[in-house]
């Protein structure tokens, strides 16, 4: 007994650090990128070198040059800030809506397949579980845009929640053709099913497991995976779609009222959920851990399947940027046309087609 | 078809896009790659004639207060003091300096850098420059004083110049006196002399033509002799009565010097 408490604490302790720290890394990112962008600099004030030398009292380090620890210094700035809790709020969901945002972000963390050896919850219905529980977030984004007791909040809520819903259908749809596929709904299984070079992964239709006909799969699973793409980026409230917070028309949409640490909470769910969001695209199609070169992958070397995996997804992540600081933002109406006239008859047809594949060709 | 062909519109202009972006992604910290500075490090110089901050040569003004007169929001602040005779350099291009600037004060907070107040100084000493880098944590801090004097300096010019106001007064009172003691004088030579002639007129009323003449020579003789001895006393009395004045001055305190001062300011403000 003693030993499964230990492992759930180490588990614990190790999926709470890569959350804030892949929340830390993004938001980073994010400004750097778009700072790039918009032809800015983005934070260059705060580095390590800074920190270091605050806490010494004397100049140990050079000064940072390029900003690393920016988020350091605003997590810690919001460490601080008031907490406030407007009076009007229902306080007990006030209260329980960031938790249950990032409790529904941190959840997915367990069966994510960061390595073969580095699965915290190997499930034989993974990717189930994980869509299940990657959409619990939206009652909490419900929870706080109502119990704000703030228009703004309650309407950047509710475009959530109808934005969550509809986009639940082509990101389900289009991960059912792998699962298809596949066979299974284990995480670990379907990441195995990509082993070896690079036109085994799912994107490229597994033509190495089947064969030149896989080719016919090669469009199905281009098409899949930019529904997926699409519909995640929808999912996880970002520009093109980031309607339920657009600044311009609701402030801040469903954590307009909230201060301090407890929308760093709803920042840091967010980003979560982008990585989430990601992490499941390169498992279930570029290939999970496996670098797409066997020699690489055979090679042994220590924690190179998960840096390979992360990296894949932080590429991911940068994509999902570079849209963000691209394109404007959809109009409600354009965002259900997208959802319901382009992503849901496009992944029905590949879902067809792939069942076609699967009873009548393999 | 138009679906499709929304579609492959669709993707053609985000891929331009995504091009644009990725093509600025690329090119920042290269040459024109980044258009921000990084300000406390970098600064960029302001553009010509931009109006940013005041600076006055105070060496060169005058204190005549014409550009206090100009500014529109009264953010000028002058107190001048009358300064004695040659006890201030001349300006650089000629022009006399009178009046000490105890209090030359541009509060930078209330400005609103219109450079209104640089045009009616006569001796261009105001100017508006482009140094933009005057950030501060108080507003107080924005009021910048010019004024060359310490306030101990402040003081001892004060002090000073009533000292030569109360000079000043005195010579005029000994002037006055003078004045006085002329006219009683002239009255009184006049009167002598009315006596004079009505005696005359008494003893001699037949030589009417001639004499009376010669006989108002010597009394106007008489005259310029006083006048001129009057003036020899007020060139003594001065220095005495100023001594008089000084110790008075000193044993009556401040409060009346203090009134003095504010006399000798408002003297000074109206002038
Ligand atoms: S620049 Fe304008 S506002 Fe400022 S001190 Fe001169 S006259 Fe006044
Ligand atoms: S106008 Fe020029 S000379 Fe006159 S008080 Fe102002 S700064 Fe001095």
């Amino acid at each position: 007994m003693d030993n499964i408490f230990l492992w759930i604490a180490i588990t614990l302790g190790a999926m709470v650090g890569l959350v804030s720290v892949v929340g830390i890394v993004s938001i980073y990112l994010e400004r750097k990128i778009s700072a790039f962008m918009q032809d800015r600099l983005g934070p260059m004030e705060v580095g390590f070198g800074s920190l270091v030398n605050a806490i010494a009292g004397k100049e140990v380090l050079r000064e940072g040059r390029i900003g690393l620890a920016q988020s350091l210094a605003d997590g810690l700035k919001l460490l601080q800030k008031e907490d406030i809790i407007p009076d009007g709020a229902d306080k007990f969901l006030f209260k329980l809506a960031p938790m249950i945002v990032f409790a529904g972000t941190f959840s997915t963390f367990a069966a994510l397949p960061l390595a073969e050896y580095f699965i915290p919850a190997d499930v034989n219905i993974g990717l189930f579980y994980i869509l299940a529980i990657s959409s619990f977030g939206v009652s909490g984004i419900l929870m706080a845009g109502w119990s704000s007791n703030n228009k703004w909040g309650l309407l950047g809520s509710l475009r959530s929640t109808a934005q969550m819903v509809s986009y639940e259908i082509p990101v389900g749809v289009s991960l059912v053709s792998i699962v298809m596929l596949t066979g299974t709904l284990s995480m670990k299984g379907i990441v195995v099913a990509q082993e070896g070079w690079f036109w085994n992964w799912h994107l490229f239709g597994a033509v190495g497991h089947h064969g030149l006909i896989g080719f016919v799969l090669l469009p199905m699973m281009v098409i899949n995976f930019i529904a997926y793409f699409i519909g995640s980026l929808a999912e996880t409230n970002r520009a093109p779609f980031d309607i339920p917070e657009a600044e311009s028309e609701l402030v801040a949409g469903y954590h307009t009222e909230y201060t301090g640490m407890r929308f760093a909470i709803f920042f840091l769910a967010e980003y979560g959920a982008i990585f989430v969001g990601n992490a499941i695209a390169v498992a279930l199609f570029l290939g999970g851990w496996y670098s797409g070169i066997p020699a690489i992958d055979q090679a042994n070397i220590p924690g190179i399947a998960p840096l390979v995996f992360i990296l894949k997804t932080f590429v991911l992540i940068f994509v999902v940027m570079w849209i963000r600081w691209t394109l404007p933002r959809l109009r409600v109406d354009q965002l259900m046309t997208l959802c319901w006239k382009y992503l849901i008859p496009f992944t029905l047809f590949t879902f067809f087609s792939v069942a076609i594949y699967k009873v009548f060709i393999v | 078809m138009s679906y499709f062909g929304d579609i492959a519109k669709a993707v053609s202009t985000i891929s331009t896009g995504m091009k644009i972006t990725f093509a600025h992604f690329k090119n920042v910290g290269k040459n024109k790659g980044t258009f921000t500075t990084q300000y406390p490090k970098e600064t960029l110089t302001a553009p010509a004639f931009s109006r940013q901050q005041l600076h006055n040569n105070i060496d060169d003004c005058i204190g005549c207060k014409k550009c206090a007169m100009a500014c529109p929001v009264d953010c000028i602040d002058i107190v001048t003091v009358k300064a004695g005779a040659d006890e201030l350099s001349d300006c650089s291009d000629g022009t006399k300096r009178r009046l000490h600037l105890t209090v030359y004060d541009i509060d930078m907070a209330k400005c609103m850098f219109c450079g209104l107040c640089t045009y009616p100084c006569p001796t261009h000493c105001l100017t508006i420059n482009d140094d933009h880098n005057f950030i501060k944590f108080e507003r107080s801090e924005l009021k910048y004083k010019f004024s060359a004097y310490s306030p101990e300096d402040v003081v001892r010019i004060e002090k000073e110049a009533a000292e030569r106001e109360v000079i000043a007064k005195a010579e005029k009172a000994a002037k006055a006196k003078a004045k006085a003691e002329a006219a009683a004088k002239k009255k009184a030579a006049e009167v002598a002399k009315a006596k004079a002639e009505a005696e005359k007129v008494e003893t001699a009323p037949e030589p009417e033509k001639t004499e009376p003449k010669a006989k108002t020579e010597p009394v106007a003789k008489t005259q310029v002799e006083q006048v001129v001895e009057v003036k020899k006393e007020e060139v003594k009395l001065p220095v005495a009565e100023a001594k008089e004045n000084e110790a008075k001055a000193e044993e009556i305190k401040p409060t009346e010097d203090a009134s003095k001062e504010a006399n000798s300011d408002n003297e000074t403000k109206e002038s």
